[in-house]
């Protein structure tokens, strides 16, 4: 029952939100260094999501419906070595028993996850989840891998995932939505703008 | 031991088992309630903190709310959410005292949450500026939440343990609860086989066994072995009680077996009594119904015993009936009581008699009838008979006074004839003088004749004759008549007799036969009638007479009285003559019996002198002494005529 308190209070929240683009970065510049060392710059590109947005992640993804903090403006960074981008990197927050989960997650530009970080995450496995046994659950993998790993209640982990996951499983599901989300709206909503980099 | 014994274990190890096992029960039971409780508690606290964890994401998530968007609204709204969930730990710590947690974890959430607080204040102060002082802030936060999700992990742990550990005891103590249950249980099982065992052993087995070998058919001996070794005391003392019993019904059956064979010999005996008894014997019972009768009865009645049996005796014996036609209780009692059958019975005299009986408790009769119809014919002929009888010894009396009757007629009847010898010659010599009288002519002649055959003296002379031979013929006259009366047979109805009359009868007939050698005393005063047949008691008096004539033998005397005393006729003849024998005495009235010379008497003077008195209702008394004389005393009632013609229908009836 507790999963839905969180959509029913952001619901009262945000009647009076402006769109502000929540899954942003706090210290952008510190994060992306830590998840591309080599980088030189970034690029953000800024993107509203809206109700048709929500609507084509409902289909893909039906049990993993965006809250409306997901909505408004979102900011993908591409991250540039000269000219030449590295990938890209996109924060996502996601609910969990620990509150918003804010991890900005590298992405590939082959649209796969290439690793991430926390930017904010109370989880007493906050290290597990940073280790790289943990992360190699989901480098590597894009939208279709991401996605077999999901249980057929398309809310939580296959169990050989959460055994892997071990000793943090939930955070591993909050990980895998997560991560399912970032990739899907990174393809609907800049996948023709990344076509340039 | 004894089965009273054997209860009062059993009742004392019932009542210490079932202690022990409701004890035992009710102590693990309340181990059970106390685990169990904490189990409860436990689990209480589990989704406390359960919703403890809820409301923590919701606090965490409006706080990420407030620093994604520095959205200070929500700062009043966590503020709540943080004093709310600061309640709920506060309230889980108050519980904890007794639970022995980790306080220190709540205090640190508690601290944390008060912590963050201030941290969201500060916040929401400078989550307008424009400066980066707010990403500082949000971290201070980021780190007090993390170590407060870090201790409420912590602290979940300890209550999922604390959980599990309570699940854990509850689990043993209800594995213990029906571990104890089953010991107990199979431990009451033993006890209960056990006594079950011992009952069926020493109470019920013995018992069968002496059921079995009471309802066994008999063996030839009937010796059956009842006593019991193995058993309690009382079953040992009843199967020596039984075995006594029974060789005491054995020893009895043979007694009565013994006597039954008796009893069907007397039964055997009494039915061939009974059908072969001279007499119907009935058994009726109180309504008069006839409840068993005999073969004898059936000849008599004329009828089957079957159809006999059910009927009212007084169907039969009209006697027996009440005038409302019940049963006559006190007339079945009677004794040789002469009755008669219903009058469709061609021979109806019967005699009954009946003895009240009990059988069963109820009272019943038991009446003879006995056919005396062939002695009613008897009676009628012996009554004949006796009548012949009486009238021989009566011709008989008359043949021995006959002489001296015809001595006694011969007297009168010789002076009559002389008388009348004379009186011829006086009517001879008075009718020549009357032939000579009427002739004028012999005037003299007849004179002379007068004179010559003294006609004064005969005409003097023949009055005297006439007066003594009509003395002499009237004489002769009365003895004959009484003698006439004497030899005639009495009417059949009784009739007033003069009693001294009768006697004076009597006294000519036998004068001849006393004259010469007895002088009769005559005290004749009754002065009263008799009823009764006046020749029978005739031939009474003159037997007296003759009988006293007879007991002396030259000279004597006989004193004959009649006395009037109350309503009864008392006539004594009193001789001094030779007397009677005191062993005679007895038998002096006996027919047959008599002390005279062979030829001299019958032997039933007396005897029918009894009878013919008896049958007028009196009685006659002797009393004699050898050598002095006897005395014979006759009592006759006074009645009158009637009164003795009823008693005489009576008789007759009878």
């Amino acid at each position: 029952m507790k999963k839905y308190y969180l959509p029913l209070l952001l619901m009262l929240f945000s009647q009076d939100i402006d769109a502000v683009a929540y899954c942003s970065l706090r210290d952008p510049v510190a994060l992306i260094k830590q998840l591309y060392p080599d980088k030189t710059n970034q690029l953000s590109i800024v993107k509203m999501v809206d109700d048709n947005i929500r609507a084509q992640v409902q289909v893909a993804l039906p049990r993993n419906d965006l809250h409306f903090s997901e909505l408004g403006r979102h900011t993908l960074y591409i991250i540039m070595q000269g000219k030449h981008s590295l990938g890209y990197v996109h924060v996502r927050s996601e609910q969990s028993d620990w509150g918003l989960v804010e991890v900005a997650w590298a992405i590939a530009k082959d649209l796969t996850i290439a690793n991430f970080a926390f930017q904010r995450c109370r989880s007493p496995n906050k290290k597990v989840a940073e280790q790289q046994q943990f992360k190699d659950i989901f480098i590597g993998k894009n939208f279709q891998e991401l996605k077999k790993l999901l249980h057929s209640d398309g809310v939580t982990a296959k169990n050989a995932v959460l055994k892997r996951a071990q000793p943090a499983p939930e955070l591993a599901n909050v990980m895998l939505r997560c991560s399912l989300k970032t990739l899907l709206l990174t393809e609907i909503l800049w996948g023709d703008e990344l076509k340039k980099y | 031991m004894k089965i009273s014994h054997y209860n009062q274990l059993l009742a004392i190890l019932t009542l210490l088992s079932g202690t022990v096992i409701f004890v035992s029960l009710w102590h693990q039971y309340q181990k059970i309630e106390q685990v169990s409780r904490g189990h409860y508690e436990s689990r209480l606290l589990m989704q406390t903190v359960d919703h403890v964890f809820t409301m923590s994401q919701l606090w965490l998530t409006s706080q990420d709310l407030l620093f994604s968007g520095r959205q200070t609204y929500l700062a009043k709204g966590i503020h709540q959410q943080s004093e709310q969930l600061k309640k709920t730990l506060v309230s889980i710590k108050d519980k904890q005292v007794y639970n022995n947690s980790d306080n220190n974890l709540l205090d640190r959430l508690i601290i944390a949450i008060e912590q963050n607080n201030q941290v969201i204040y500060s916040f929401s102060k400078i989550a307008a500026q424009q400066t980066d002082n707010w990403q500082t802030t949000v971290a201070e936060s980021d780190r007090l939440t993390s170590g407060f999700i870090v201790n409420l992990e912590k602290f979940y742990q300890q209550v999922v343990n604390d959980n599990k550990e309570k699940a854990r005891q509850l689990a043993e103590v209800t594995d213990n609860f029906f571990m104890l249950c089953w010991v107990v249980i199979s431990i009451y099982l033993l006890f209960v086989i056990f006594m079950v065992s011992s009952f069926s052993k020493y109470i019920v087995k013995p018992i069968e066994k002496i059921t079995k070998l009471a309802q066994q058919e008999e063996n030839e001996s009937g010796d059956v072995e009842f006593r019991q070794v193995k058993a309690a005391t009382e079953i040992v003392q009843l199967s020596k009680a039984i075995q006594q019993f029974t060789q005491h019904i054995t020893i009895e059956r043979n007694i009565a077996e013994q006597e039954r064979l008796n009893v069907i010999k007397a039964n055997d005996k009494a039915n061939v009594i009974m059908d072969t008894i001279p007499c119907s014997i009935i058994l009726v019972d109180e309504q008069g119904l006839i409840k068993e009768c005999n073969i004898e009865t059936e000849q008599l009645l004329l009828d089957n015993k079957t159809s006999i049996i059910g009927k009212r005796v007084s169907d039969f014996v009209p006697a027996l009936a009440n005038l409302d036609g019940g049963f006559d209780r006190l007339g079945a009692l009677k004794h040789m009581e002469e009755s008669l059958l219903a009058p469709s019975f061609a021979n109806p005299h019967i005699e009954f008699s009946g003895r009240e009986i009990e059988i069963k408790g109820q009272i019943n009769y038991l009446i003879t009838l006995i056919d005396i119809n062939e002695r009613k014919h008897s009676q009628k002929a012996l009554s004949s008979l006796n009548d012949q009888l009486v009238h021989a010894e009566k011709l008989a009396s008359i043949g021995q006074l006959s002489a001296g009757i015809a001595h006694e007629i011969n007297n009168p009847v010789g002076f009559i004839r002389s008388n009348l010898d004379v009186l011829d010659d006086y009517l001879k010599s008075l009718a020549e003088y009357i032939e000579l009288a009427k002739q004028t002519d012999k005037q003299a002649q007849a004179s002379a004749f007068y004179k010559k055959e003294d006609l004064d003296f005969v005409l003097q002379d023949i009055k005297p004759l006439i007066s003594s031979t009509l003395e002499g013929a009237a004489r002769v006259s009365k003895i004959i008549k009484d003698l006439g009366s004497y030899a005639h047979v009495d009417e059949k109805l009784p009739e007033d007799i003069l009693i001294d009359e009768l006697i004076e009868k009597s006294l000519t007939l036998v004068a001849n036969e006393l004259k010469y050698k007895v002088d009769i005393t005559k005290h004749l005063e009754a002065n009263v009638n008799v009823s009764g047949f006046p020749q029978k008691l005739l031939q009474v008096f003159i037997n007296m007479l003759v009988n006293a004539s007879h007991a002396i033998e030259t000279k004597g005397s006989i004193c004959i009285s009649s006395q009037l005393e109350q309503d009864q006729v008392r006539i004594r003849f009193e001789d001094n003559g030779s007397g009677i024998a005191k062993d005679d005495l007895k038998n002096i009235f006996d027919p047959f019996f008599t002390t005279k010379p062979v030829g001299k008497g019958t032997g039933l003077g007396l005897h029918i002198v009894r009878s013919i008195i008896e049958e007028h209702g009196g009685h006659i008394d002797v009393s004699s002494i050898v050598g002095k004389g006897s005395i014979f005393t006759i009592y006759l009632p006074r009645q009158t005529a009637s009164q003795v013609n009823e008693n005489y229908f009576e008789q007759v009836i009878n």
